[in-house]
């Protein structure tokens, strides 16, 4: 255990160092931004209620979007360097002759990228509840619920990536996470073209394809949580027509199966491979 | 006798996607490394001996065969906690300072913190970085990195020191640190396991060598054994002396003679003694009187050459 944790710190340890954050902190610069602009914005419109109440929730849309982009972002790089890129460099020799079993290197990576994929969220969770506390006049605490979930994107794709990293090279680690992402980024848009153009194959592949990397659980999960405080007209152009409902428990369960089994599975090729 | 490394018949054999080629480079290796000794790990490039390191470390899987180290699995925990590694292409976590890498090895090794506390100053002076101990490896030169990488090696005192390539990144005089260091090591009981191109220094240090070539060990032995001793002698005299020169040649073949220098060439091994007693009786004082003696180059050369 004490491998796992010793791992897990240095490797939260590292990605402080490397500055990583800086990025998070940039965008997040932009988003009080826009917040400090749209409050000056909406005082001149101060008795128009539409007004009033949008730009809040526009805040929150936009600041999750940054975290979903940058946490998975992140969690990418994190991961796509955490394995393969230490064999490649000679860092994991100094490591694995040590009383320790390939699992806990495993296990501590993942962890060290989560911890920073979980520091990212809360501070773009505090970001968000303070912004829209500073427009609404008042405390959202569902704010909270929705960051929440948006820091299941970073474990989804870090996970995936770190699975790729056990037996790929670096180079190829970073171009199968990046096809990994694409593939889930697709499935929205080949559903709309598949029922805009009326193709079937197209609707089909989009069904498999949410199975295959299962983004659009998380997103669809995402906008549950938005609807508390978002009104349903604004979230309507972000959801497509029935198959935009929200997730049910059972697809819920199958993200974190599904993130499980690649950890799992992670383990496993490094466990059996030659270093 | 107790043996540190033992292998039996230790294979492995990479296979090419799709398993159309294959590259055999450990083939059924037998080696048997004494507690105590310095060991002279040798063999030409690709021979297999960094494939063979990394299987005792656990590093690669054998494809068959099996090994020992202190007659336990390498699966054992506590067999792990008696071994220390420098490998030959490392890079630290270079955003740690070298006191902080050095912590997060001895941590995974299992030290308590009492003892880094006390151990970590210790082993930076020993590698001659304790003025860098709070300094990040980023900064650090190839060969301080080496250093750091012997410290992160002993830190834990273990009982086998596997250095690969200890001082392909020094300058002569951390060459000579390494060396003392080895030796103080060996002074102590420690079995090191040294791989390294420098044949000079791994015969001013090894008890033993092992030289591989494709993969087999093919000379395996104590130095004093393995270096043939030449039944030729170096001779120089304070002066000159027809009568000393005749008594030579009485017993020897001088083949080459320059002014108080000449060399001479005896029977055997055996007849070197006599050879020495014989100038001095017939008057002669003796500044230098060195048998010719095969050098680990020379038999290194000999025996890969023998096995091309």
């Amino acid at each position: 255990m004490r491998a796992i944790w010793l791992i897990a710190s240095l490797t939260l340890k590292e990605t402080m160092r490397r500055r990583l954050w800086v990025a998070s902190l940039l965008a997040s610069l932009a988003v009080v931004g826009f917040v400090f602009v749209a409050k000056l914005g909406a005082s001149v419109r101060a008795n128009d209620p539409i007004v009033q109440s949008v730009v809040p929730r526009i805040t929150l849309i936009l600041g999750l979007d940054v975290v979903k982009f940058f946490g998975s972002v992140m969690a990418m790089t994190l991961a796509s360097g955490a394995i393969a890129l230490e064999i490649e460099r000679g860092m994991l020799y100094a490591v694995l002759y040590k009383p320790l079993r390939r699992y806990q290197v495993v296990l501590g990576k993942w962890i060290g990228i989560l911890s920073f994929a979980l520091l990212n969220t809360l501070f773009w969770a505090v970001l968000l509840y303070v912004c829209v506390r500073l427009m609404m006049g008042r405390a959202y605490w569902e704010t909270w619920r929705a960051p929440l979930v948006v820091l299941l994107y970073p474990v989804l794709f870090g996970t995936l990536t770190l699975l790729f990293s056990t037996f790929a090279s670096t180079g190829l680690t970073i171009a199968l996470s990046i096809i990994a992402a694409g593939v889930a980024w697709s499935e929205k848009p080949m559903r709309e073209f598949g029922i805009v153009f009326d193709i079937e194959t197209l609707i089909n592949v989009a069904n498999n394809v949410r199975w295959i990397v299962p983004m659009n659980h998380l997103r669809r999960w995402v906008l549950e949580e938005m609807a508390v405080i978002v009104p349903e007209r604004m979230l309507a152009s972000q959801r497509f027509q029935a198959f935009e409902t929200p997730p049910g428990g059972w697809e819920i369960g199958y993200v974190f199966g599904y993130v499980a089994v690649v950890l799992l599975l992670a383990i496993f090729v490094f466990q059996k491979r030659d270093v | 006798m107790d043996w540190a490394i033992e292998t039996f018949n230790l294979t492995k054999i990479y296979l090419s996607l799709f398993r159309r080629r294959r590259l055999v480079a450990v083939d059924a290796l037998n080696l048997k490394v004494p507690v105590g000794c310095v060991f002279g790990f040798l063999g030409p490039n690709g021979a297999g001996k960094t494939t063979t390191i990394m299987m005792l470390l656990g590093c690669v899987y054998p494809t068959s065969g099996d090994f020992r180290i202190f007659g336990r699995s390498i699966r054992d925990m506590g067999v792990r906690r008696r071994i220390g590694f420098l490998p030959e292409k490392f890079q630290f976590h270079d955003l740690l300072t070298a006191e902080e890498l050095l912590w997060f090895h001895g941590r995974l090794t299992g030290m308590d913190r009492h003892t880094l506390a006390r151990r970590v100053p210790e082993v930076l002076e020993q590698v001659g970085l304790s003025a860098r101990a709070r300094s990040r490896v980023r900064e650090f030169s190839k060969g301080m990195q080496q250093r750091l990488g012997i410290a992160q090696a002993i830190l834990h005192d273990p009982d086998l020191i596997i250095l690969d390539e200890p001082t392909s990144a020094l300058d002569p005089l951390g060459r000579r640190d390494v060396r003392d260091l080895i030796l103080h090591l060996k002074s102590r009981g420690k079995t090191v396991f040294l791989n390294s191109h420098l044949l000079s220094e791994v015969e001013m240090v090894c008890d033993e060598v092992a030289i591989l070539r494709g993969g087999r060990v093919q000379r395996q032995g104590g130095l004093d054994v393995l270096l043939q001793v030449h039944p030729v002698v170096d001779v120089e005299l304070v002066e000159r002396s027809e009568g000393v020169m005749q008594a030579v040649r009485a017993m020897a073949t001088v083949i080459s003679e320059d002014g108080t220098r000449f060399t001479a060439e005896v029977g055997s091994e055996e007849d070197i003694p006599a050879l020495a007693r014989c100038i001095v009786q017939a008057g002669g004082d003796l500044i230098r009187f060195a048998p010719r003696r095969e050098s680990l180059e020379d038999l290194f050369v000999r025996v890969v050459e023998e096995h091309e």
